[in-house]
């Protein structure tokens, strides 16, 4: 018994395979192969994406795989004998006990007017179960930046033997130091005295 | 646990070590019951694996020794051959010699190791297919060097990697089996379920919310009710808040609803996690079969070891700890306890002698005891011990009672031993058990007598909860074990007495003197509390006498979940331990009896006020000043002026420095200069009138500038003082800081 309706339906299917499975065209062929030949880099330039905080009057800016959690700020609990202008003492952030470094004390960076808005931002920094947390004024994201945009520190900065940053990014906020990881790691381990 | 970090020898390793005891274990239960076959089936295995291990990572000498142990162990099942303790032996020492290559620190080491050691390895391998008549002892070289891997081995110290045979790939997996999950992760989780227990209890805020919304509402009711004039619009009012009350009523169920499930499910994840803590006692008893055999073998005595207990949880912490004491008390009771077969025939008791490790729980506490059926304590002979030792006088002990007298045992270098012997004797005395017993906070009780000796350390069931006093101390929550009070006071702050200048309140009729814990921590807090009418006391215990630690106020007991202080601190003075409490606030367990001993030190070397608890507290003992002048002479002059007067002195060199400096915190007195880059001192005095941290600190202006309207910039910026330079000739400087905040001390 023959529906005239399912060959109507079956029609379109059929000539949609054939179209589907026609060979390729040479010339496509050598155009898609040119186009995957294509060095990665020259297709996409390499990004970094930076968490841009500020603290005080600067600007910096941290890599996002150095950066564990930001949060609210949380209270932070003096430590008998340790507590300086470097290291406030320990908070809980979620859960985890982290120490807190007061980066504008460490760095002697000039505290922002009262009259600038705050907003501030617990920032958790280094590796789980290995990390330090400060306390920023104002955390306004990441940002992904070209890799190349990472411009040498001033030489005046670049002389200091305890700086903690290794370069300057511009970001939407203005020039934004960039922390080193390593330099960084030292510096709040140091603080902890 | 992800095993993708590891390198193939470090599975080696953990496969290795895990059979070898399995070995062990196994081996000294089959030389026990030699007829039950059901006993060699694992061992075969175990030598299999360890076969197999050792070719993935390519020791071939490792691959044919384990290879002729298996072969050797096939015969033992098929009956073909006895084990005799001989031959039980040559196993051990195969599994050591395993062992031991496992134990080494990378692959190119244990190569190297077992090139050096191959003949050796090679001349064990061989005698698994001789008779067990001729043993390796007959080649003196290897007798040598086994007998020192045998040493290393017969140590509780070094027990394998995992205590637990492990169940091999061809085994069923147990019901209960164990599975390897690294402390840090156990952490993660252990903090995680406390912060949810924390979140979940801030619904709890909603709900106050919504019962308040709900007694507003019901106000409106009631008002548009009284409202009698009918009308249409009154009547939607009443409508609307009929329904608004139902929507409110629904909403409080469900929160209240989530929040107990919350609640209750939070606090069951978190006690899990707490738990989690906690091991099987007999975690830390897997060596002591084979331990007690090597050692009575070597003494020339027969034991049989029992242990009881085996699944009573104990806190991992409290369980490494236990290794070294119950390995000590072992070595002790076999050597020093236990007689040779011989003398226990001629006594009637049984040749085997036994040793029984027990541990239960009882009245909150963990019991653990070691009990052998040996010749008991030879009171006599320990007294002469001590009175040889010159510890006391031969009248004195003869009055003493056997727990007065045992309690000596425990002194260091007291060895009842008659010789120095491998086993025990060794100069480390019973004195490592008392000293491990007391730092976890519990007791050793020792009983005697011709039946034997056994010791009971008393230890508690977990060092991960503690039952503290939470006290506030500047302002701060700390918490201090319970354990370590002897009492907690609320007093008037005019029931504090002076004695000789030194505070102090009596108490049943004891004069206690009091030490301000905020003093003694130094936290530096920069706002101290304000004066309150009560204060709290801690008297805890120094020594025969009690001490008061004078604290803000008591805020109550709490379990706390204790957690460590980041290992990147170090030892912090003071403090033991961090915690974070129910509401999520972090807060610092004291070391209570850390703080009584500074605080004698300090009493003793005169360094402390302890004045301070009846005037405004101060976080230091000498005045101090911060001096901002960006002229080095005259920041100079300023400084020794200063230090000669016998105040500390801190210097910044323009505004900016010193506002930095200032926010650490603890000056008495600021001394500036007006004219600074950056940041000048009119600038510096006004931003600290506008702190509240500061806006109390007296601030003295040193400037060139004499005319009337800088001096009038100054005052109305809210300086103290404004001197000139010219001042530091007729001493009006000094005079000006003396009156303003007094002498240096």
């Amino acid at each position: 018994m023959t529906d005239p309706k399912h060959h109507d339906a079956k029609a379109p299917l059929d000539a949609m395979a054939r179209l589907l499975d026609r060979p390729a065209q040479p010339s496509h062929i050598a155009e898609a192969t040119k186009t995957s030949a294509q060095p990665r880099a020259s297709r996409r330039e390499a990004q970094r994406n930076l968490l841009i905080v500020r603290c005080g009057t600067e600007w910096f800016a941290l890599d996002a795989a150095d950066v564990v959690h930001v949060s609210k700020v949380t209270r932070v609990h003096p430590l008998p004998h340790r507590t300086t202008k470097a290291f406030r003492g320990l908070t809980a952030i979620s859960g985890e006990i982290v120490p807190v470094i007061d980066l504008t004390g460490l760095l002697g960076l000039t505290r922002a007017l009262p009259t600038v808005a705050r907003n501030p931002r617990m920032v958790q920094v280094g590796q789980r179960h290995a990390s330090w947390a400060f306390e920023a004024d104002e955390v306004p994201g990441v940002y992904a930046l070209p890799a190349a945009a990472v411009r040498p520190l001033p030489l005046t900065v670049e002389q200091t033997p305890e700086r903690i940053t290794c370069g300057i990014v511009t970001s939407t906020h203005g020039p934004a130091s960039l922390i080193d990881s390593v330099r960084m790691t030292e510096a709040f381990t140091k603080a902890m005295g | 646990m992800d095993l993708g970090g590891f390198s193939m020898f470090d599975l080696f390793q953990t496969e290795v070590l895990q059979h070898a005891a399995t070995l062990a274990d196994g081996l000294v239960a089959l030389e026990q019951r030699a007829s039950d076959p059901k006993l060699v089936e694992p061992l075969m295995r175990a030598a299999h694996s360890i076969k197999g291990a050792a070719r993935i990572v390519n020791l071939d000498v490792a691959v044919h020794l384990a290879h002729a142990m298996e072969e050797c162990l096939i015969r033992v099942q098929k009956g073909q051959e006895r084990p005799t303790p001989e031959r039980i032996d040559q196993l051990l020492k195969g599994s050591d010699t395993l062992a031991a290559i496992a134990q080494r620190t990378s692959e190119d080491d244990a190569r190297l190791w077992l090139e050096q050691e191959r003949k050796t390895i090679i001349a064990l391998s061989e005698c698994f297919s001789s008779s067990p008549a001729a043993p390796p002892s007959t080649q003196p070289r290897t007798a040598e060097h086994f007998a020192s891997i045998e040493v290393t081995a017969a140590r509780p110290a070094t027990p394998p990697a995992v205590p637990h045979p492990a169940p091999t790939a061809a085994a069923p997996i147990a019901h209960s089996a164990g599975v390897l999950v690294s402390s840090s992760r156990l952490d993660r989780i252990l903090e995680l379920s406390g912060e949810s227990l924390v979140e979940t209890r801030r619904l709890g805020s909603v709900r106050r919310t919504l019962t308040r919304a709900k007694a507003a509402q019901r106000q409106l009711a009631d008002a548009l009710d009284l409202m009698s004039a009918p009308s249409p619009a009154a009547g939607a009012a009443i409508g609307a808040a009929a329904t608004s009350r139902q929507a409110l009523d629904d909403a409080l169920a469900q929160v209240e609803e989530h929040l107990r499930r919350g609640e209750e499910l939070a606090s069951a994840l978190h006690h899990e996690a707490v738990s989690s803590r906690m091991r099987p006692f007999g975690d830390a008893c897997g060596t002591f079969p084979r331990s007690v055999r090597d050692i009575a073998r070597s003494l020339g005595k027969d034991v049989r070891v029992e242990v009881l207990g085996e699944q009573v949880p104990v806190d991992r912490e409290i369980l490494r700890q236990l290794e070294a004491p119950l390995g000590h008390l072992i070595r002790n009771a076999i050597d020093h306890g236990i007689e040779s077969p011989d003398e226990r025939t001629a006594k009637g008791k049984p040749r085997q002698a036994s040793l029984r490790v027990r541990a239960g729980h009882h009245a909150g506490g963990l019991v653990v005891e070691v009990r052998d059926d040996g010749r008991g304590i030879d009171r006599e002979r320990l007294r002469q011990r001590i009175a040889e030792k010159g510890l006391a006088e031969q009248s004195t002990l003869a009055a003493l009672d056997d727990s007065e007298l045992f309690d000596f045992l425990f002194l260091p270098g007291l060895s009842t031993a008659e010789k120095v012997t491998d086993i025990s004797g060794r100069g480390v005395g019973l004195d490592v058990v008392q000293s491990m017993v007391h730092a976890v906070g519990g007791s050793v009780d020792v009983r005697s007598d011709s039946e034997g000796t056994s010791f009971a350390l008393r230890l508690p069931v977990t060092l991960s909860v503690v039952r503290a006093a939470v006290v506030a101390i500047g302002g701060e929550p700390y918490a201090m074990a319970l354990s370590r009070l002897e009492r907690i006071d609320r007093i008037e702050r005019n029931a504090i007495s002076m004695v000789e200048g030194r505070p102090a309140f009596t108490i049943r009729g004891e004069c206690v003197g009091i030490v301000g814990a905020e003093e003694l921590l130094e936290t530096g807090t920069t706002n101290p509390a304000p004066q309150t009418e009560t204060v709290s006391i801690i008297s805890v215990l120094a020594g025969q006498r009690t001490i008061g630690l004078m604290v803000d106020d008591f805020l109550g007991e709490e379990d706390l979940v204790v957690r460590r202080l980041d290992p990147r601190l170090g030892d912090v003075a003071h403090v033991d331990a961090a915690s974070i409490r129910e509401s999520g606030e972090l807060l610092l367990i004291l070391d209570t009896d850390d703080l009584v001993q500074s605080a004698i030190q300090l009493l003793e070397q005169g360094r402390l006020r302890g004045s301070s608890v009846a005037s405004q507290t101060r976080a230091s003992t000498v005045r101090r000043v911060l001096v901002v002048e960006d002229s080095i002479t005259v920041r100079e002059v300023e400084r020794q002026m200063l230090v000669r007067a016998g105040y500390a002195v801190e210097t910044a060199v323009d505004g900016v420095d010193g506002w930095n400096a200032l926010q650490k915190g603890g000056y008495d007195l600021v001394v500036s200069d007006i004219d600074m880059p950056r940041m000048n001192g009119i600038e510096l005095v006004k931003r600290l009138r506008a702190d509240p941290r500061f806006a109390s600190i007296p601030v003295v202006i040193v400037s060139y500038k004499d005319r009337d309207e800088d001096r009038l910039a100054g005052m109305e910026a809210g300086a103290s003082a404004y001197l000139t330079k010219g001042s530091f000739q007729d001493r009006s400087f000094l005079q000006t800081i003396v009156g303003l905040i007094g002498e240096a001390r």
